[in-house]
Protein backbone atom coordinates (compact mmCIF):
# COMPACT_ATOMS: atom_id res chain seq x y z
CA UNK A 1 0.00 0.00 0.00
CA UNK A 2 2.88 2.32 0.89
CA UNK A 3 4.50 1.92 -2.50
CA UNK A 4 1.21 2.83 -4.18
CA UNK A 5 0.95 5.83 -1.89
CA UNK A 6 4.40 6.96 -3.00
CA UNK A 7 3.50 6.39 -6.64
CA UNK A 8 0.46 8.66 -6.33
CA UNK A 9 2.52 11.27 -4.49
CA UNK A 10 5.13 11.07 -7.25
CA UNK A 11 2.45 11.60 -9.91
CA UNK A 12 1.13 14.57 -7.94
CA UNK A 13 4.62 16.07 -7.73
CA UNK A 14 5.06 15.53 -11.46
CA UNK A 15 1.83 17.42 -12.14
CA UNK A 16 2.90 20.30 -9.90
CA UNK A 17 6.30 20.45 -11.58
CA UNK A 18 4.63 20.40 -14.99
CA UNK A 19 2.50 23.40 -14.03
CA UNK A 20 5.57 25.21 -12.68
CA UNK A 21 7.54 24.35 -15.82
CA UNK A 22 4.87 25.82 -18.10
CA UNK A 23 4.13 28.92 -16.01
CA UNK A 24 6.90 30.01 -13.62
CA UNK A 25 9.74 28.79 -15.79
CA UNK A 26 8.15 30.24 -18.90
CA UNK A 27 9.12 33.59 -17.35
CA UNK A 28 12.28 32.66 -15.48
CA UNK A 29 14.67 31.51 -18.17
CA UNK A 30 18.25 32.47 -17.33
CA UNK A 31 20.22 32.80 -20.60
CA UNK A 32 16.97 31.98 -22.44
CA UNK A 33 16.94 28.38 -21.23
CA UNK A 34 14.60 27.08 -18.55
CA UNK A 35 15.50 24.35 -16.07
CA UNK A 36 14.08 20.89 -16.73
CA UNK A 37 11.96 20.75 -13.59
CA UNK A 38 9.82 17.78 -14.62
CA UNK A 39 12.95 15.78 -15.39
CA UNK A 40 14.39 16.75 -12.01
CA UNK A 41 11.17 15.66 -10.29
CA UNK A 42 11.38 12.28 -12.02
CA UNK A 43 14.95 11.90 -10.72
CA UNK A 44 13.89 12.98 -7.23
CA UNK A 45 10.92 10.60 -7.08
CA UNK A 46 12.67 7.63 -8.69
CA UNK A 47 14.94 7.45 -5.64
CA UNK A 48 12.04 6.39 -3.43
CA UNK A 49 9.88 4.31 -5.74
CA UNK A 50 9.89 0.65 -6.61
CA UNK A 51 11.79 0.23 -9.90
CA UNK A 52 8.65 -0.59 -11.91
CA UNK A 53 6.76 2.35 -10.42
CA UNK A 54 9.72 4.65 -11.08
CA UNK A 55 9.71 3.67 -14.76
CA UNK A 56 5.95 4.18 -15.06
CA UNK A 57 6.16 7.57 -13.35
CA UNK A 58 9.00 8.54 -15.71
CA UNK A 59 7.01 7.47 -18.74
CA UNK A 60 3.86 9.28 -17.54
CA UNK A 61 5.80 12.45 -16.75
CA UNK A 62 7.40 12.35 -20.19
CA UNK A 63 4.11 11.69 -21.93
CA UNK A 64 2.45 14.63 -20.14
CA UNK A 65 5.40 16.81 -21.14
CA UNK A 66 4.90 15.68 -24.73
CA UNK A 67 1.20 16.51 -24.57
CA UNK A 68 1.96 20.07 -23.49
CA UNK A 69 4.99 20.47 -25.75
CA UNK A 70 5.43 21.37 -29.38
CA UNK A 71 6.96 18.20 -30.80
CA UNK A 72 5.83 14.66 -31.46
CA UNK A 73 4.28 12.58 -28.67
CA UNK A 74 6.49 9.95 -27.09
CA UNK A 75 9.83 11.72 -27.32
CA UNK A 76 10.00 12.98 -23.75
CA UNK A 77 8.36 9.74 -22.63
CA UNK A 78 11.36 7.85 -24.02
CA UNK A 79 13.87 10.29 -22.53
CA UNK A 80 12.32 10.39 -19.06
CA UNK A 81 11.82 6.63 -18.90
CA UNK A 82 15.52 6.24 -19.62
CA UNK A 83 16.38 8.79 -16.94
CA UNK A 84 14.15 6.99 -14.42
CA UNK A 85 15.85 3.70 -15.31
CA UNK A 86 19.31 5.20 -14.90
CA UNK A 87 18.28 6.73 -11.57
CA UNK A 88 17.00 3.37 -10.35
CA UNK A 89 20.33 1.80 -11.30
CA UNK A 90 22.39 4.55 -9.67
CA UNK A 91 20.52 5.00 -6.44
CA UNK A 92 21.78 1.76 -4.93
CA UNK A 93 25.38 2.76 -5.13
CA UNK A 94 26.94 3.73 -1.88
CA UNK A 95 27.99 7.12 -3.09
CA UNK A 96 26.16 9.46 -0.79
CA UNK A 97 27.68 12.87 -0.78
CA UNK A 98 26.68 16.24 -2.16
CA UNK A 99 29.29 16.31 -4.89
CA UNK A 100 28.33 12.88 -6.22
CA UNK A 101 24.64 13.75 -6.05
CA UNK A 102 25.28 16.99 -7.95
CA UNK A 103 27.28 15.14 -10.60
CA UNK A 104 24.52 12.54 -10.82
CA UNK A 105 21.78 15.14 -11.31
CA UNK A 106 23.87 16.98 -13.90
CA UNK A 107 24.63 13.79 -15.83
CA UNK A 108 21.06 12.46 -15.71
CA UNK A 109 19.66 15.80 -16.90
CA UNK A 110 22.15 15.91 -19.76
CA UNK A 111 21.25 12.30 -20.58
CA UNK A 112 17.55 13.17 -20.73
CA UNK A 113 18.09 16.29 -22.83
CA UNK A 114 20.50 14.50 -25.16
CA UNK A 115 18.16 11.54 -25.65
CA UNK A 116 15.30 13.89 -26.44
CA UNK A 117 17.48 15.81 -28.91
CA UNK A 118 18.72 12.66 -30.66
CA UNK A 119 15.35 10.87 -30.81
CA UNK A 120 13.64 14.15 -31.77
CA UNK A 121 16.11 14.59 -34.62
CA UNK A 122 15.42 11.01 -35.76
CA UNK A 123 11.73 11.92 -35.90
CA UNK A 124 12.37 14.98 -38.04
CA UNK A 125 12.56 17.82 -35.54
CA UNK A 126 16.19 18.70 -36.41
CA UNK A 127 17.04 19.57 -32.83
CA UNK A 128 20.68 18.51 -32.95
CA UNK A 129 21.34 20.76 -35.94
CA UNK A 130 20.01 23.86 -34.20
CA UNK A 131 22.59 26.50 -33.35
CA UNK A 132 23.42 26.77 -29.66
CA UNK A 133 22.01 23.30 -29.01
CA UNK A 134 24.68 22.88 -26.35
CA UNK A 135 22.90 25.54 -24.31
CA UNK A 136 19.76 23.40 -24.25
CA UNK A 137 21.80 20.35 -23.30
CA UNK A 138 23.96 21.83 -20.56
CA UNK A 139 22.19 24.82 -19.02
CA UNK A 140 19.09 22.92 -17.80
CA UNK A 141 21.49 20.51 -16.11
CA UNK A 142 23.21 23.38 -14.31
CA UNK A 143 19.87 24.89 -13.23
CA UNK A 144 18.70 21.45 -12.10
CA UNK A 145 21.72 21.04 -9.84
CA UNK A 146 20.78 24.37 -8.22
CA UNK A 147 17.08 23.49 -7.96
CA UNK A 148 17.77 20.00 -6.64
CA UNK A 149 17.92 21.18 -3.04
CA UNK A 150 14.27 22.33 -2.77
CA UNK A 151 12.87 19.60 -5.03
CA UNK A 152 14.79 16.81 -3.31
CA UNK A 153 13.66 18.24 0.02
CA UNK A 154 10.00 18.15 -1.07
CA UNK A 155 10.28 14.60 -2.38
CA UNK A 156 12.16 13.62 0.77
CA UNK A 157 9.44 15.00 3.02
CA UNK A 158 6.51 13.61 1.05
CA UNK A 159 7.95 10.22 0.12
CA UNK A 160 10.28 9.59 3.02
CA UNK A 161 11.20 6.00 3.59
CA UNK A 162 13.21 4.26 6.27
CA UNK A 163 16.22 3.50 4.16
CA UNK A 164 18.21 6.43 2.80
CA UNK A 165 19.53 5.89 -0.66
CA UNK A 166 21.03 8.13 -3.26
CA UNK A 167 19.75 11.29 -1.67
CA UNK A 168 20.58 14.44 0.18
CA UNK B 1 20.87 -3.30 -1.85
CA UNK B 2 21.08 -4.54 -5.41
CA UNK B 3 17.95 -6.05 -6.91
CA UNK B 4 17.88 -9.76 -7.61
CA UNK B 5 18.57 -11.09 -11.08
CA UNK B 6 14.94 -11.99 -11.69
CA UNK B 7 13.71 -8.62 -10.50
CA UNK B 8 16.38 -6.95 -12.63
CA UNK B 9 15.07 -8.80 -15.66
CA UNK B 10 11.52 -7.66 -14.97
CA UNK B 11 12.63 -4.06 -14.62
CA UNK B 12 14.72 -4.18 -17.77
CA UNK B 13 11.86 -5.84 -19.66
CA UNK B 14 9.48 -3.11 -18.52
CA UNK B 15 12.05 -0.46 -19.43
CA UNK B 16 12.45 -1.86 -22.94
CA UNK B 17 8.66 -2.19 -23.31
CA UNK B 18 8.16 1.46 -22.34
CA UNK B 19 10.87 2.55 -24.77
CA UNK B 20 9.17 0.56 -27.51
CA UNK B 21 5.83 2.13 -26.56
CA UNK B 22 7.42 5.57 -26.79
CA UNK B 23 8.80 4.85 -30.25
CA UNK B 24 5.44 3.47 -31.41
CA UNK B 25 3.58 6.53 -30.11
CA UNK B 26 6.10 8.88 -31.74
CA UNK B 27 5.87 7.02 -35.06
CA UNK B 28 2.08 7.04 -34.91
CA UNK B 29 2.05 10.76 -34.11
CA UNK B 30 4.42 11.61 -36.95
CA UNK B 31 2.51 9.42 -39.41
CA UNK B 32 -0.82 11.02 -38.51
CA UNK B 33 0.77 14.48 -38.78
CA UNK B 34 0.00 15.27 -35.14
CA UNK B 35 -3.72 15.06 -35.72
CA UNK B 36 -6.52 12.61 -34.90
CA UNK B 37 -6.24 10.81 -31.56
CA UNK B 38 -3.03 12.62 -30.64
CA UNK B 39 -4.64 15.98 -31.31
CA UNK B 40 -7.65 15.03 -29.17
CA UNK B 41 -5.34 14.00 -26.34
CA UNK B 42 -3.40 17.25 -26.60
CA UNK B 43 -6.64 19.23 -26.55
CA UNK B 44 -7.95 17.26 -23.57
CA UNK B 45 -4.77 17.78 -21.55
CA UNK B 46 -4.72 21.44 -22.51
CA UNK B 47 -8.35 21.86 -21.39
CA UNK B 48 -7.81 19.99 -18.12
CA UNK B 49 -4.64 21.80 -17.12
CA UNK B 50 -5.57 25.27 -18.39
CA UNK B 51 -7.45 26.37 -15.22
CA UNK B 52 -4.59 25.18 -13.00
CA UNK B 53 -1.97 26.86 -15.19
CA UNK B 54 -4.08 30.00 -15.31
CA UNK B 55 -4.30 30.11 -11.51
CA UNK B 56 -0.57 29.47 -11.18
CA UNK B 57 0.18 32.17 -13.74
CA UNK B 58 -1.95 34.70 -11.86
CA UNK B 59 -0.02 34.00 -8.67
CA UNK B 60 3.40 33.76 -10.27
CA UNK B 61 3.34 36.73 -12.67
CA UNK B 62 3.18 39.49 -10.02
CA UNK B 63 5.89 37.80 -7.98
CA UNK B 64 8.17 37.46 -11.00
CA UNK B 65 7.36 41.06 -11.98
CA UNK B 66 8.25 42.29 -8.50
CA UNK B 67 11.63 40.59 -8.52
CA UNK B 68 12.31 41.73 -12.06
CA UNK B 69 11.50 45.28 -10.97
CA UNK B 70 14.00 45.06 -8.10
CA UNK B 71 16.70 43.64 -10.32
CA UNK B 72 16.16 46.39 -12.87
CA UNK B 73 16.15 49.25 -10.36
CA UNK B 74 19.80 50.10 -10.88
CA UNK B 75 19.41 50.61 -14.59
CA UNK B 76 16.16 52.56 -14.42
CA UNK B 77 17.64 56.06 -14.22
CA UNK B 78 19.90 55.48 -17.19
CA UNK B 79 17.02 53.92 -19.08
CA UNK B 80 14.81 56.89 -18.27
CA UNK B 81 17.31 59.37 -19.72
CA UNK B 82 17.72 57.26 -22.81
CA UNK B 83 13.96 57.01 -23.27
CA UNK B 84 13.53 60.78 -22.89
CA UNK B 85 16.03 61.31 -25.69
CA UNK B 86 14.28 58.73 -27.80
CA UNK B 87 10.91 60.41 -27.22
CA UNK B 88 12.31 63.72 -28.47
CA UNK B 89 13.68 62.06 -31.57
CA UNK B 90 10.45 60.18 -32.16
CA UNK B 91 8.37 63.35 -31.85
CA UNK B 92 10.50 64.87 -34.56
CA UNK B 93 10.09 61.80 -36.74
CA UNK B 94 6.36 61.77 -36.07
CA UNK B 95 5.95 65.20 -37.59
CA UNK B 96 7.80 64.05 -40.69
CA UNK B 97 5.83 60.81 -40.79
CA UNK B 98 2.47 62.56 -40.63
CA UNK B 99 3.12 64.07 -44.03
CA UNK B 100 3.95 60.68 -45.47
CA UNK B 101 0.92 58.96 -43.97
CA UNK B 102 -1.56 60.44 -46.37
CA UNK B 103 0.58 59.29 -49.30
CA UNK B 104 0.83 55.77 -47.83
CA UNK B 105 -2.93 55.58 -47.31
CA UNK B 106 -3.43 56.60 -50.91
CA UNK B 107 -0.99 53.94 -52.14
CA UNK B 108 -2.61 51.27 -49.99
CA UNK B 109 -6.00 52.13 -51.40
CA UNK B 110 -4.57 51.78 -54.88
CA UNK B 111 -3.00 48.42 -54.11
CA UNK B 112 -6.04 47.25 -52.19
CA UNK B 113 -3.88 46.52 -49.18
CA UNK B 114 -5.35 47.00 -45.76
CA UNK B 115 -2.92 47.60 -42.90
CA UNK B 116 -2.98 44.66 -40.50
CA UNK B 117 -4.21 46.72 -37.56
CA UNK B 118 -7.51 47.29 -39.31
CA UNK B 119 -8.21 43.59 -39.61
CA UNK B 120 -10.53 41.99 -37.11
CA UNK B 121 -8.53 40.60 -34.23
CA UNK B 122 -9.06 38.93 -30.88
CA UNK B 123 -6.92 39.86 -27.88
CA UNK B 124 -5.74 36.96 -25.76
CA UNK B 125 -3.68 36.44 -22.65
CA UNK B 126 -0.69 34.11 -22.74
CA UNK B 127 -0.97 31.78 -19.76
CA UNK B 128 1.55 29.06 -20.41
CA UNK B 129 4.50 27.95 -22.49
CA UNK B 130 5.72 24.61 -23.80
CA UNK B 131 6.90 22.05 -21.28
CA UNK B 132 10.59 22.12 -22.19
CA UNK B 133 13.15 24.62 -23.38
CA UNK B 134 13.11 22.98 -26.82
CA UNK B 135 9.46 23.94 -27.30
CA UNK B 136 8.68 27.10 -29.21
CA UNK B 137 5.01 27.33 -28.31
CA UNK B 138 2.76 29.47 -26.11
CA UNK B 139 -0.78 28.81 -24.93
CA UNK B 140 -3.42 31.54 -25.05
CA UNK B 141 -6.80 31.83 -23.35
CA UNK B 142 -8.88 32.07 -26.51
CA UNK B 143 -10.13 29.26 -28.67
CA UNK B 144 -12.53 28.25 -31.40
CA UNK B 145 -15.44 29.76 -29.43
CA UNK B 146 -13.85 33.17 -30.00
CA UNK B 147 -13.59 32.72 -33.74
CA UNK B 148 -10.00 31.54 -33.77
CA UNK B 149 -8.97 29.00 -36.40
CA UNK B 150 -5.81 27.01 -37.02
CA UNK B 151 -3.28 28.88 -39.13
CA UNK B 152 -4.25 32.41 -38.12
CA UNK B 153 -1.51 34.95 -37.50
CA UNK B 154 -0.68 35.99 -33.94
CA UNK B 155 0.86 39.39 -33.31
CA UNK B 156 1.81 41.67 -30.46
CA UNK B 157 2.42 45.40 -30.46
CA UNK B 158 5.85 44.87 -32.03
CA UNK B 159 5.08 42.44 -34.81
CA UNK B 160 4.41 38.86 -35.83
CA UNK B 161 4.77 36.19 -33.15
CA UNK B 162 3.63 33.04 -34.89
CA UNK B 163 0.55 31.14 -35.91
CA UNK B 164 -2.24 29.22 -34.23
CA UNK B 165 -1.22 25.59 -34.20
CA UNK B 166 -3.77 23.57 -32.22
CA UNK B 167 -7.10 24.56 -30.81
CA UNK B 168 -9.70 23.76 -28.19
CA UNK B 169 -12.94 25.62 -27.49
CA UNK B 170 -11.31 27.97 -25.00
CA UNK B 171 -7.56 27.73 -25.54
CA UNK B 172 -5.13 27.69 -28.45
CA UNK B 173 -1.50 26.79 -28.96
CA UNK B 174 0.63 29.32 -30.81
CA UNK B 175 3.72 28.07 -32.60
CA UNK B 176 6.36 30.79 -32.45
CA UNK B 177 8.36 32.08 -35.39
CA UNK B 178 11.52 30.77 -33.74
CA UNK B 179 10.43 27.15 -34.26
CA UNK B 180 12.46 25.55 -37.07
CA UNK B 181 9.28 24.15 -38.65
CA UNK B 182 7.75 27.60 -39.11
CA UNK B 183 8.35 29.40 -42.42
CA UNK B 184 6.86 32.76 -43.35
CA UNK B 185 6.78 34.43 -46.75
CA UNK B 186 8.23 37.91 -46.35
CA UNK B 187 9.16 41.06 -48.21
CA UNK B 188 12.09 43.33 -47.40
CA UNK B 189 10.55 46.79 -47.32
CA UNK B 190 13.69 48.56 -48.48
CA UNK B 191 14.14 46.53 -51.66
CA UNK B 192 10.59 45.23 -52.06
CA UNK B 193 12.00 41.76 -52.81
CA UNK B 194 10.51 38.63 -51.35
CA UNK B 195 11.95 35.70 -49.43
CA UNK B 196 11.26 33.23 -46.68
CA UNK B 197 11.96 33.64 -42.98
CA UNK B 198 12.39 30.45 -40.95
CA UNK B 199 13.05 29.79 -37.31
CA UNK B 200 16.33 28.18 -36.28
CA UNK B 201 15.48 27.31 -32.71
CA UNK B 202 17.19 30.32 -31.17
CA UNK B 203 16.32 33.98 -30.73
CA UNK B 204 17.20 34.92 -34.30
CA UNK B 205 15.49 34.00 -37.57
CA UNK B 206 16.95 33.12 -40.97
CA UNK B 207 16.07 34.97 -44.17
CA UNK B 208 16.49 33.20 -47.51
CA UNK B 209 15.93 35.13 -50.72
CA UNK B 210 16.11 33.05 -53.86
CA UNK B 211 15.87 35.70 -56.56
CA UNK B 212 17.38 38.68 -54.83
CA UNK B 213 18.96 41.17 -57.18
CA UNK B 214 19.93 43.80 -54.64
CA UNK B 215 21.67 43.47 -51.29
CA UNK B 216 19.80 43.78 -48.03
CA UNK B 217 21.22 46.12 -45.45
CA UNK B 218 21.36 45.83 -41.69
CA UNK B 219 18.25 47.26 -40.06
CA UNK B 220 15.97 46.80 -43.08
CA UNK B 221 12.41 46.04 -42.08
CA UNK B 222 11.10 42.59 -43.00
CA UNK B 223 7.31 42.30 -43.30
CA UNK B 224 4.89 39.55 -44.24
CA UNK B 225 4.25 39.34 -47.98
CA UNK B 226 0.58 38.42 -47.74
CA UNK B 227 0.92 34.84 -48.97
CA UNK B 228 -0.15 33.16 -45.75
CA UNK B 229 -0.54 35.99 -43.26
CA UNK B 230 -1.94 39.46 -43.88
CA UNK B 231 0.57 41.66 -45.70
CA UNK B 232 2.61 44.28 -43.93
CA UNK B 233 3.02 42.75 -40.47
CA UNK B 234 6.52 43.41 -39.21
CA UNK B 235 8.44 40.16 -38.80
CA UNK B 236 11.82 41.59 -37.84
CA UNK B 237 14.88 43.54 -38.88
CA UNK B 238 17.82 42.38 -40.98
CA UNK B 239 20.69 41.70 -38.56
CA UNK B 240 23.55 41.56 -41.06
CA UNK B 241 24.04 43.19 -44.44
CA UNK B 242 24.16 40.55 -47.17
CA UNK B 243 24.98 40.75 -50.85
CA UNK B 244 23.00 39.12 -53.60
CA UNK B 245 25.14 36.85 -55.76
CA UNK B 246 24.08 35.38 -59.05
CA UNK B 247 22.83 31.78 -58.70
CA UNK B 248 23.24 31.89 -54.92
CA UNK B 249 20.60 32.23 -52.27
CA UNK B 250 20.89 35.43 -50.31
CA UNK B 251 20.95 34.31 -46.71
CA UNK B 252 21.15 36.44 -43.60
CA UNK B 253 19.89 36.65 -40.03
CA UNK B 254 16.83 38.55 -38.94
CA UNK B 255 16.22 39.86 -35.44
CA UNK B 256 12.56 39.22 -34.67
CA UNK B 257 10.48 42.28 -33.89
CA UNK B 258 8.53 40.48 -31.18
CA UNK B 259 10.09 39.94 -27.77
CA UNK B 260 9.30 36.26 -27.24
CA UNK B 261 10.49 36.20 -23.63
CA UNK B 262 7.92 38.83 -22.61
CA UNK B 263 4.66 37.69 -24.09
CA UNK B 264 1.74 38.57 -21.84
CA UNK B 265 -0.98 39.62 -24.26
CA UNK B 266 -1.23 38.93 -27.97
CA UNK B 267 -3.72 39.45 -30.77
CA UNK B 268 -4.96 36.78 -33.14
CA UNK B 269 -5.90 38.17 -36.53
CA UNK B 270 -9.23 36.53 -37.27
CA UNK B 271 -10.20 38.78 -40.14
CA UNK B 272 -7.94 37.00 -42.59
CA UNK B 273 -8.67 33.67 -44.20
CA UNK B 274 -5.84 31.31 -43.32
CA UNK B 275 -4.87 28.66 -45.79
CA UNK B 276 -5.90 25.18 -44.82
CA UNK B 277 -2.76 23.56 -43.44
CA UNK B 278 -3.51 20.21 -45.11
CA UNK B 279 -4.17 21.81 -48.46
CA UNK B 280 -0.99 23.75 -48.09
CA UNK B 281 1.15 20.74 -47.35
CA UNK B 282 -0.39 18.40 -49.89
CA UNK B 283 -0.92 20.59 -52.91
CA UNK B 284 0.58 23.72 -54.43
CA UNK B 285 -0.66 27.11 -53.30
CA UNK B 286 -1.66 27.99 -56.83
CA UNK B 287 -3.47 25.30 -58.74
CA UNK B 288 -1.79 24.41 -62.03
CA UNK B 289 -3.71 25.62 -65.10
CA UNK B 290 -6.05 23.14 -66.72
CA UNK B 291 -4.81 21.57 -69.93
CA UNK B 292 -5.88 23.52 -72.96
CA UNK B 293 -5.57 21.95 -76.37
CA UNK B 294 -3.53 24.42 -78.43
CA UNK B 295 -5.18 23.43 -81.70
CA UNK B 296 -8.60 21.86 -81.19
CA UNK B 297 -9.43 22.02 -84.90
CA UNK B 298 -6.91 19.30 -85.73
CA UNK B 299 -9.05 16.59 -84.04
Amino acid sequence: MRRHRNTFIALGLVLVSLVLQTTLFAEIRPFAVAPAVVLLTVIACARYLEPEAALLVGFTAGFLTDLLGGSSLGLWAIAMTAVAYATVKLRHREVDGILIVAVGIFSLTVLGQLLYAVVGTLFGHSIITQPEVWKHLLLPAVWNVILAAPIFWVSNVTMRRGERGWAV
Amino acid sequence: MLPSGRRFDRVTALFLSLLAAGFIIATFDVRTNESGVADTMRGGTQTLLAPVQQGADMVISPVVGFFEGISNLAGLREQNERLENEVRELELQLRETAALQSQVAELEAINDLAPPLELASVAARVYSSGASSYDHVRYILRGSDDGIAIGQAVIDERGLIGRVDTLTASTARVRLLTDPIVAVGVRVQETNETGVVTGVGTGTLRLDMFDASTPVTKGSVVVTDGSRFPPGIIVGYVAETADAEVDFVLRTDVEPAALFSKLDYVKVIVGWSPLDAEVESDSPLIAPPEFVDPDPDQQ
